[in-house]
């Protein structure tokens, strides 16, 4: 399914541009151009790359628990939000101004996602309506905050431009492309190498395959539950500041791309692994950044972008067959519930 | 003078429950079958904007509505057939509903109208009745609010007073025990997702040719969501949705009347959300779904 | 009317059923008539629910044909076994929690006027039917408040609210007291006398002496023997249940009584998911080297004592003492720390990953004390599946392979490999040879017998008396919850076990 579910809806949307009197080749051809045949472009096309690997990065890791953190643009937003007031208020000595305008926006995605996961873990609250609800709530909440107390300009209700030893600039002059995007690539190699190697994420992957043999093993499943949504919303954090330190270099409400679909759709593509997530967060990135060029050149509406997404994930779910994520359960109220633990002796 | 505002404001809270409740009660009727039901919000954009397509040929808001049920019949038919036949996880079938359908629904726009983000106006529930406002008029302008709880009304008696509400209610909470009653356990859950759907799409025809008359971009803006949040709130029941879309509605209402009054709106439109997280984690009360909400059948 | 001359009411005739390559049911024949109680007996696993679940239309059978009266039928559905007239009573109930007690009698044919149920001639049903076997039920009580007793009345009367002709009961009596259970038969004999055909399925041997007219045993999934009541007798059936003995029961070395104790079990007392009570209070002392058997029939509590030994299900009082260490109240990971183990009887949902590989596997349970910190010791994972699998002599080994591409016995090797390494102290080793041919289940005795000697104590649960025999110092039975009895393996003798592990009693 890995490949056949993409291709065949790329072939289903030819479909759609047919029936929509376009012409597939001239639109997929437009689209292929306008993302990767100029500088431009490709640069472009790699920034939107950048903003994918994190979201995605967030959402597959919360997969392999067997998680479903639809929360990510949530997550996103509140760790752009505090990287940009670290990079207004706190002023340190230049070279750590980055490394603590990202660590604010881990933090606060990190803050933002061990709400949910707290709840799942504690009460059985399903991360699914919890990350969704965080999400609405993150949007209203820091636009009440860049209006008000937050606000750093008297024009728009945005933050004051941060500092510039927090800025990322662009390593090819003329593009938006900074060195975000190798990061996200170089994150996205860390997150494979700690799920594989080390003990935390060797307990993430035990729980996400069955939380009964885990719990059998000694592991404490509640922990793990809130250590990985707390890393999960730190990724998903993490490209929330870099879209504020290398493209915005403030934060205000344009930022929320509405990208929380997307996400999904990457970690699916990928199956969950995290360098998978590069490749298919290029993929998605170019599907979104040629859209543009599609629509002005070929004249097909962009929105073929989201019908391919949407068929993707259509055809991702047949491979997660049964209740992978359970959408209501109840905390281990019920008797010889999954969740129990014998005594809170505490984790290991 | 206060009472024409608290009127009003009762008014606009009603006029705002309208299509939150139609999407609760899909999601009540498919989730008391066992079906979860991510979709909604898809649903309802797809179902607003079959309406106003309808509505521009046909220049009929009943042929208009009548499309507008098809299309979120078709669409629950899709996810019954994924979920109950195909075994596949509905949380994410769900998501794929949802953008299939917005984003469907903003490429057609673009086709057929040849103008991204809106439709062009067209013929709308606003428009019925006469210039007088008659009780004719109220009637006929606001017909798809009373049909919801006439609806609603219907959902419940038909759940908890009929054999077949019984059935369905048997087959979420325990399809072993349904199936062994000689209950078909398959049939069941696919009508009630239809249903569901249709329900969810007539909540979207409202916005787009009740409410206004038009369909735009990112209309719905999350009101599928706040519908499921109100089926938890509720406790999966449909007078217990019905309520929590009041609810919810009368915040949306106050929210406008208190635009002047200086108080953050965004706090306030947080609250449904908040009120949510604190349902589900069970400050309320415990809430139950039904016990085999979600799972998929095997024999 | 003599019951020998009374025509079949329904008659199965080499009716087989395959599970992949498991042969559940093997050209069974079996009969039932009118007026007749007629016990299904055999072990678990000997293919009675196969049988009663292909009878009710919830599985179809491979080959086979069922009779009727002389007709044949074929169910496709549980609504064609009904309107056939066979009523079901499953072991594990079949009623919805949230609904009264009326609604799931009626449950697919509600009374109704004019589309709406009817209430009132649903309590009216109820109380009719429930008068009819002298049951007190209250028609509009909710399922879930019921105890245990009651809810089994409901059940009945859901089933017998239909009329049926044949009434089949899957181990009734399996979670009553006995005033309960004595109720129950009552109304099996009323039922028989209404000229009813029933047939029920039990292992207690007992109520099958009292109660049955005619008897069949289902040994490995074929019929070894149906007889009249008045030819049996418990020591008969048992050994029909369970077999002619294949080895000769085996001395093992004698343990010294001065050896330290290493786990000191006091009054335990577990319950069950229901709340019904798993484990009645359980004294068990186990010392150095010594391998403790602890036989019985399934569903007499010996998962519950596992599960609040290993700690994974607390237990409701008593306590657990390990080399001196009170872990009663200790968390799992504590306990295996300390140094206990436990190979389950569910390899699948307990033991192993399948998508993971041997490696990983290996470093189930132990992975966070590693020497590394918080890096995977995959040098250790390594040695210690290498060491696994050179042990057990598992072909074609690769490190890489995720478990699933072996076979279910080297499964079970590796499992039982990865418990007994890391020098273990108490292994719960709970049916460790189950799914596992003759050579590998060697191989997993010899290696429960090496870990014995280094001076730790295995607790050896299991269904396979021939294994409790050859392995165990002693074998302690547990009947409903308590220890019923103890015996050296010279003494465990077929018959003996049976008794013992069918009533309590010797």
């Amino acid at each position: 399914m890995r490949t056949f579910g993409p291709l065949l809806a790329i072939a289903l949307g030819s479909l759609v541009i047919v029936l929509a009197r376009g012409n597939p080749i001239a639109a997929y051809g437009a689209l292929l151009q306008g993302a990767l045949d100029s500088v431009q472009g490709f640069s472009e096309t790699l920034t939107q790359t950048t903003l994918f690997i994190f979201a995605g990065l967030s959402v597959a890791l919360a997969f392999r628990a067997g998680l479903f953190n639809i929360g990510a643009e949530g997550q996103l937003v509140v760790g752009a939000l505090c990287a940009a007031v670290v990079g207004t208020h706190v002023h340190v000595a230049k070279p750590l101004e980055v490394p603590i305008c990202f660590a604010a926006g881990a933090l606060g995605g990190a803050f933002w996602g061990f709400i949910a996961g707290f709840l799942r873990a504690r009460f059985g609250a399903s991360e699914v309506i919890t990350t969704i609800m965080l999400n609405y709530i993150a949007y209203l909440g820091v636009n009440y905050l860049v209006a008000g107390p937050l606000r750093g300009s008297p024009l728009a209700p945005e933050t004051a431009t941060i500092d510039t030893a927090a800025m990322l600039n662009p390593i090819i002059s003329g593009t938006r492309l900074t060195a975000a995007f190798p990061f996200a690539v170089v994150v996205a190699v860390a997150t494979w190498w700690w799920l594989k190697r080390t003990v935390s994420g060797f307990e993430l992957r035990t729980v996400g395959r069955s939380e009964r043999v885990a719990r059998y093993a000694g592991m404490s499943v509640q922990a793990v539950i809130v250590k990985t949504m707390m890393l999960s919303g730190a990724l998903a954090g993490i490209g929330g500041a870099c879209e504020v330190m290398g493209l915005l270099h403030r934060f205000n409400a344009q930022l929320s791309p509405g990208y929380g679909f997307t996400s999904i759709a990457v970690a699916l593509l990928a199956q969950s692994n995290p360098l998978g997530v590069i490749a298919s967060a290029f993929f998605f990135a170019v599907l979104a950044n040629g859209a543009l060029s599609m629509q002005a050149l070929a004249l097909v509406p962009k929105d073929l972008v989201s019908i391919i997404e949407g068929l993707i994930i259509l055809f991702a779910s047949a491979n997660w067959m049964g209740s992978q994520f359970a959408l209501h359960r109840s905390r281990g109220s019920e008797p010889g519930d999954e969740g129990d633990e014998p005594v809170a002796a505490g984790s290991t | 003078m206060g009472l024409s505002i608290v009127l009003a404001v009762l008014a606009i809270a009603v006029i705002k429950a309208t299509p939150l409740a139609y999407a609760a009660l899909g999601g009540v009727v498919s989730e008391n079958a066992g079906v979860v039901n991510i979709g909604l919000e898809g649903m309802m954009a797809a179902g607003a904007f079959t309406a106003v397509v309808a509505s521009f040929y046909f220049h009929s808001v009943v042929l208009a509505v009548i499309a507008a049920a098809l299309t979120g019949a078709m669409l629950g038919l899709l996810l019954a057939y994924l979920a109950v036949t195909q075994r596949a996880d509905q949380i994410i079938v769900g998501m794929a509903i949802n953008v299939l359908a917005l984003g469907g629904a903003a490429f057609m726009l673009s086709v057929l109208f040849g103008q991204p983000g809106a439709s062009p106006e067209v013929t709308s529930f606003s428009a019925l009745g006469g210039a007088t406002a008659t009780l004719m008029t109220y009637l006929q302008r606001y017909a798809l609010v009373w049909l919801a709880i006439i609806v609603c009304i219907v959902v419940h008696v038909f759940l908890y007073r009929t054999p077949g509400g019984l059935h369905l209610r048997a087959v979420g909470e325990s399809p072993h025990a349904a199936l062994t009653a000689g209950i078909n356990v398959a049939k069941y859950r696919y009508l009630a997702t239809i249903v569901g759907g249709v329900l969810a799409a007539l909540g979207g025809a409202y916005l787009s040719i009740g409410e206004v008359d038009l369909y735009s971009d990112g209309m719905v803006a999350g009101r599928g969501f706040i519908a499921l949040a109100a089926v938890i709130f509720g406790r999966w029941t449909p007078l217990g949705a019905m309520s929590a879309c009041l609810f919810f509605g009368f915040f949306s209402s106050l929210q406008i009347a208190l635009q002047r009054a200086n108080v953050p709106a965004q706090l306030l439109e947080m609250l449904p959300y908040v009120l949510t997280i604190v349902a589900i984690a069970g400050f309320i009360g415990r809430s139950r779904p039904p016990a085999a909400d979600g799972v998929p059948f095997t024999a | 009317m003599s019951a020998a001359l009374t025509p079949a009411l329904l008659r199965c005739q080499s009716i087989t059923k395959r599970f992949g390559s498991v042969l559940a049911n093997d050209r069974i024949d079996f009969d039932v008539r009118a007026g007749e109680i007629h016990a299904l007996v055999g072990e678990n696993g000997a293919g009675k629910s196969t049988l009663m679940n292909v009878l009710y239309g919830v599985l179809q059978p491979d080959e086979g044909t069922i009779e009727i009266n002389g007709e044949q039928v074929r169910f496709a559905t549980c609504a064609q076994a009904m309107r056939a007239g066979i009523g079901m009573v499953f072991q594990h109930y079949l009623l919805v929690e949230r609904f009264s007690v009326g609604q799931n009698v009626v449950l697919g044919r509600e009374p109704s006027a004019r589309g709406f149920i009817d209430v009132q001639a649903t309590d009216a049903a109820v109380r009719q039917i429930a008068a009819r076997y002298r049951f007190s039920v209250d028609p509009s009580a909710t399922v879930e408040t019921l105890g245990v007793g009651a809810r089994q009345q409901v059940e009945l009367l859901r089933v017998l609210g239909r009329d049926p002709r044949i009434v089949i009961l899957d181990e009734p009596t399996a979670a009553l007291s006995p005033a309960e259970t004595e109720g129950l038969f009552e109304v099996m004999a009323r039922l028989r006398d209404d000229g009813r055909a029933v047939i029920f399925i039990t292992h207690k041997l007992k109520e099958v002496m009292r109660h049955s007219d005619r008897i069949t045993v289902l040994r490995r999934g074929r019929v070894v023997a149906t007889m009249d009541r008045t030819e049996a007798d418990e020591s008969k059936l048992a050994s029909l249940m369970i077999g002619p003995q294949t080895r000769a029961p085996q001395t093992s070395a004698a343990t010294s009584t001065a050896a330290p104790v290493v786990l000191n079990i006091s009054g335990l007392r577990v319950a069950r998911d229901d709340g019904s009570i798993g484990v009645a209070a359980i004294d068990l002392c186990c010392r150095a080297g010594e391998i403790v058997g602890i036989a019985g029939v399934e569903g007499n509590g010996q998962v519950e004592f596992a599960e609040a030994l290993y700690g994974v299900r607390t237990s409701a009082g008593g306590s657990v003492v390990l080399d001196g260490e009170d872990v009663t109240h200790a968390a799992l990971s504590r306990r295996r720390r300390a140094g206990l183990r436990y190979i389950s009887a569910d390899r699948q949902r307990e033991g192993l990953v399948l998508d993971f590989d041997a490696v990983e596997n290996a470093l189930l349970g132990d992975v966070r004390s590693s020497q590394h910190g918080s890096i995977v010791d995959v040098a250790l994972g390594q040695q210690r599946a290498a060491e696994i699998a050179e042990r057990f002599r598992i072909e074609g080994y690769r490190s890489r392979a995720p478990m699933r591409s072996y076979s279910g016995g080297t499964q079970q090797k590796f499992l039982v490999g990865r418990e007994t390494s890391g020098a273990p102290r108490v292994v719960i080793a709970f049916a460790p040879t189950r799914g596992v041919d003759v050579g590998a289940a060697s191989s997993i005795y010899e290696r429960l017998r090496q870990v014995a000697s280094t001076g730790a104590c295995i607790i050896l649960i299991s269904y396979d008396l021939d294994e409790l025999r050859e392995l165990a110092d002693r074998i302690v039975v547990f009947h409903n919850g308590s220890i019923a009895g103890e015996l050296t393996p010279e003494h465990a003798d077929d018959a003996t076990l049976g008794r013992l592990m069918g009533s309590g009693a010797a």
